[in-house]
């Protein structure tokens, strides 16, 4: 084999950022583990909120959070994706411990990509809202939220017009979801919300649904256009009751799609 | 100042190798680069180019000569484009330094998109393996960043 000496990680970060942000947003994070060159190419953009609930409200936390978004997505004009990483820490009365919390947000903006996650906080930001523009978001992937308020998703979602494809992932604090899409939305993606219990989604140029969780009450209205849907029902039915209308009801929404899939339907 | 409008203006670039290309002003000015020498009057009748050999040169002038062309469809430039990045990755990586120091925004953007389009779909250890990246992470640094950004990771085949 031709020996060839590392030239990719030669070159200056912001021409390997300009070549990672022509590969998807997940491909683009994986990059991150090549080596400690390119590691530090997602050096994050540092939040740091200081929480005490004593003083500081939620509204003000998500005020602080608000512009330091605010300054991520108005610097549009760069394609490079970014990370933000957004920490609060909080003492502890009892233990007197410096509790942090954190959640991580990337943003790629060629392909106007949005991922957050929740998973290393505690999440106790309940009434947390975020109304920030995302008119111009097209890809928007929410993953492990748990306690913050049961409006969030559609709040965000509602200021998402432009949205083409939304992902849900981990987000245990879920139970009801209602979604009235624009006509953007072409794909629709649920998996592990454990404690879901009912799925109402109204897209008119919905494609894809792919769901793989506990059976829960779906209710897609106004989607003539879905053509694949994939049902993975691996968690069985959890703890919601599913009686024969509901069943009936599911029938007829899916009656029109051309690749249905459903996997372990019957297993306990 | 003897020159009349009816005369093509040419321009006389220098590479590293002390290579002399003459060529059109309007087809050297594309590069942003060359173009502010110009207008700064810096640079006499001879523009030197120390980043840049004669071997990458000559392709970078096959690209601008095509791209100053206003007669070529939008279609066919894309095929030329797409046409032009075939090459191997070595020369890339020289026509995309090349292009970030004479700022030929689109050259840089359709090599950039060449070298991710290898490194699409693939894992971390298959894109370390191609472009020669030396893994300097202890096994702990990579379960932790791993851990950190672990919605990407899941589901990678190693290939």
């Amino acid at each position: 084999m031709e020996e060839c000496p590392d030239m990719i990680s030669g070159l200056p970060s912001e021409i390997k950022l300009l070549i990672v942000s022509f590969v998807p947003l997940k491909e683009a994070v994986r990059t991150s583990i090549l080596s400690t060159k390119w590691r530090s190419l997602w050096a994050p953009l540092q939040v740091i909120l200081q929480l005490d609930s004593a003083q500081v409200t939620s509204h003000e936390a998500s005020e602080k959070i608000k512009e330091a978004m605010g300054v991520l997505l108005r610097s549009h004009d760069t394609p490079q994706p970014l990370k933000l990483h957004i920490s609060s820490s909080k003492m502890d009365i009892e233990s007197s411990e410096v509790m942090d919390e954190v959640f991580i947000m990337v943003v790629k903006r060629v392909d106007k990509e949005l991922h957050l996650d929740f998973s290393k906080g505690k999440q106790t930001m309940r009434d947390f809202n975020l109304r920030t523009d995302f008119s111009s978001l097209k890809s928007l992937h929410l993953r492990s939220i748990a306690h913050l308020a049961e409006n969030f998703v559609s709040t965000l979602f509602s200021s998402c017009r432009f949205l083409e494809s939304l992902t849900l992932e981990k987000c245990s604090g879920l139970q009801d979801i209602r979604i009235k899409a624009s006509d953007c939305l072409r794909s629709f993606v649920m998996v592990d919300c454990t404690n879901v219990i009912s799925i109402s989604l109204s897209a008119s140029n919905l494609k894809s649904f792919w769901y793989r969780g506990v059976l829960s009450n779906f209710q897609l209205k106004n989607t003539p256009h879905l053509v694949d849907m994939i049902l993975n029902l691996k968690d069985g039915s959890g703890q919601n009751e599913f009686d024969v209308e509901d069943a009936l009801s599911f029938l007829d929404c899916v009656k029109d799609i051309e690749i249905l899939t459903i996997s372990w339907l019957l297993a306990s | 100042m003897a020159t009349t409008t009816t005369e093509t203006k040419m321009l006389t670039l220098c590479t590293s190798d002390k290579q002399q290309f003459q060529i059109e002003e309007t087809i050297a000015l594309q590069a942003v680069t060359i173009r502010n020498m110009v207008e700064d009057e810096c640079a006499s009748n001879v523009i030197p180019l120390p980043n840049v050999n004669s071997k990458i040169m000559i392709q970078i002038i096959e690209y601008l000569k095509k791209h100053v062309d206003s007669s070529v469809s939008k279609e066919d430039m894309e095929k030329f484009d797409s046409a032009f990045v075939e090459k191997k990755l070595s020369e890339i990586f020289d026509i995309i330094l090349a292009a970030n120091y004479l700022n030929i925004k689109n050259l840089l953007d359709i090599c950039c998109q060449r070298v991710a389009d290898v490194m699409k779909n693939k894992s971390p250890e298959w894109v370390r393996r191609t472009f020669n990246i030396v893994n300097d992470f202890t096994a702990e640094e990579e379960a932790k960043i791993r851990k950190e950004h672990e919605w990407a990771f899941e589901g990678v085949d190693e290939d």
